[in-house]
């Protein structure tokens, strides 16, 4: 009789001990996988993310500027840099003029209109402060145009290579000029300081279609150790080293059905990604599309600087975000249509 | 039919059966009202497609007499008094499809080849917004007409009630008045009917 109680409380204790670990195993946490093929590391993210349960980022809006009766009426708040007293320097796409916000976010000045003369700005949705001066990828008329923190007009930078300049940074103390899309030639050009080409980064891939062309449709993140390639329409984040050498390529499992063609192929018709940032640790932020309501984006995933799932950061407080970046303290500036926020995340340790 | 206990179970049948034959006479009363509600909309639906219909069917008819000539009319010598028909195109270099802006430029560019030319006055409208735009237009669609620059141009013709691009507006010459519309839709390339039908407007009747 005793051995049999004994038995029972065996079987019952064992059994617990099971559910116990199944409910652990489902509980969520990473379970994706890391596979090395011809020196790429490729990431898949299953499950919901390393920190989740662990850490909890939240946003705390430091101001927030335009959006109200008295502000700037920005249109479309597309890009912001910073200078070293910490003026932020914020460009409206739809006007493409630059309001000048000071530190505690009041307007400080604005400069800068559309037009095709030198000086002039047509369809730019980057730019650079570089050394007191503003370098914008200027697309609609296909030249790096420069000007100063008050507007002063400096002679444009014609680059032979980049006849379509989508985007422009300046990290690891070169310019990164990006192109949208990549049909021929290379999604990234690096440049010395003094616009001397440096190398081209991460060759366009064959295209077999017209269709392949907006498939390439790229915005770029760079990051203390390289610059990220986020596709606007495949689920495909890659991670480029500043020799052009690809080192990983990550994504996160979506939850809604992706539509595919015939052949298999993604059909390019739903953005899937809006904006990224890198914070200053190498963390790369992305801003995905809501799949609840397409018109949305703004549900923000974090990825370790390895590639693997963090975790959902957060929801930010806009409807649909344009641009979103961190400045060196890593204050968080998140563009909507008509304003800009700064936030700080704030990150808490749950038990 | 008494029970032991001295209950008539028949009066409670009877009760029972009462408000069932009530409840389903509610019931169908309710039904038939929903039923006649549901009748009365699809004849207001109907009488709506039904003067769609005959609006449309208007419209075609009085699209298609453009260009014709009158029945019980002289012969006219074909000499416009008023100059030359206004033809304005109107397309968007960020929002169109560029085989779409092509295809109407490229209509217009023929048109003005023809004897007709001589009797239209062609005139472009679109944003040149940047350098790139502006070779665009020069080398690729190489218009035979005058462009002018509109800034925001997709705004100001909606603000104007032109939702789409491209469209052109035949007007005439002094009052200014739209006389023909030519708005294709995408897919529509190579539609002729708007060249066709200045043809016919400008050949004199016989």
């Amino acid at each position: 009789m005793t051995k049999r109680r004994l038995a029972v409380r065996g079987f019952a204790l064992l059994g617990a001990l099971l559910a116990c670990t199944t409910w652990i195993a489902c509980r969520g946490g990473w379970k994706g996988t890391v596979e090395e093929r011809n020196g790429i590391q490729y990431v898949t993210n299953e499950g919901e993310g390393l920190d989740e349960g662990r850490v909890r980022e939240e946003l705390r809006t430091v101001w927030k500027v335009g959006g109200h009766p008295g502000q700037p009426p920005f249109s479309v708040v597309m890009w912001a840099d910073f200078d070293a007293e910490g003026n932020v320097y914020v460009l409206d796409y739809r006007q493409q003029t630059i309001t000048k916000v000071g530190p505690d976010g009041r307007v400080a000045g604005q400069f800068g209109k559309r037009g095709q003369e030198p000086g002039e700005l047509s369809k730019s949705r980057r730019f650079a402060l570089v050394d007191s001066k503003l370098f914008f990828a200027n697309e609609g008329n296909g030249r790096i145009e420069v000007l100063g923190t008050s507007g002063e007009v400096f002679p444009p930078v014609q680059l032979p290579e980049v006849r379509d300049p989508g985007e422009i940074y300046f990290a690891h103390q070169k310019f990164q000029v990006a192109r949208r899309f990549v049909p021929n030639g290379s999604y990234v050009y690096t440049y010395d300081p003094s616009w001397k080409l440096d190398r081209a980064l991460r060759p366009a891939e064959p295209q077999k279609d017209r269709m392949d062309v907006i498939r390439s449709h790229n915005t770029v993140c760079p990051g203390p150790d390289g610059l990220w390639i986020v596709h606007m329409l495949l689920n495909r984040i890659q991670k480029i080293g500043w020799d052009g050498r690809v080192l990983l390529e990550t994504s996160r499992d979506l939850d809604w059905a992706f539509p595919k063609d015939e052949q298999g192929n993604v059909i390019p018709e739903i953005l899937v990604h809006r904006a990224c940032a890198v914070d200053p640790k190498g963390n790369l932020y992305v801003v995905y599309s809501n799949p609840e309501d397409w018109k949305r984006g703004n549900d923000v995933y974090k990825f370790g600087p390895d590639g693997r799932l963090l975790q959902k950061a957060f929801t930010l407080p806009v409807f649909n975000a344009t641009m979103m970046r961190f400045d060196r303290e890593g204050n968080l500036y998140v563009g909507d249509e008509t304003s800009l926020t700064k936030a700080k995340i704030e990150r808490t340790e749950e038990r | 039919m008494a029970t032991p206990e001295g209950r008539d179970y028949w009066k409670w049948l009877i009760a029972v059966f009462c408000v069932a034959v009530v409840a389903s006479e509610i019931f169908v009363v309710r039904q038939n009202r929903v039923l006649r509600a549901r009748v009365a909309s699809a004849d207001a639906a109907a009488r709506q497609m039904s003067f769609l219909r005959t609006q449309g069917d208007r419209t075609v008819y009085e699209s298609s007499m453009t260009g014709k000539c009158p029945p019980f009319n002289d012969a006219r010598s074909g000499e416009p008094s008023a100059g030359p028909l206004q033809v304005s195109i109107y397309f968007s270099l960020k929002r169109d499809c560029m085989s779409c802006v092509e295809d109407v430029v490229g209509q217009w560019n023929t048109a003005l080849r023809n004897p007709i030319a001589k009797s239209l006055n062609v005139r472009g409208f679109t944003e040149i917004d940047g350098t790139r735009a502006q070779t665009v237009l020069d080398r690729d669609l190489e218009p035979a007409f005058p462009i002018t620059h509109v800034p925001d141009i997709e705004d100001k013709l909606a603000a104007a009630g032109v939702p789409t691009t491209p469209v052109v507006f035949v007007s005439h010459p002094t009052t200014g008045r739209i006389l023909l519309t030519y708005a294709p839709r995408v897919g529509e390339k190579g539609d002729p009917s708007l060249i066709e039908r200045l043809h016919n407007v400008l050949a004199p009747c016989t």
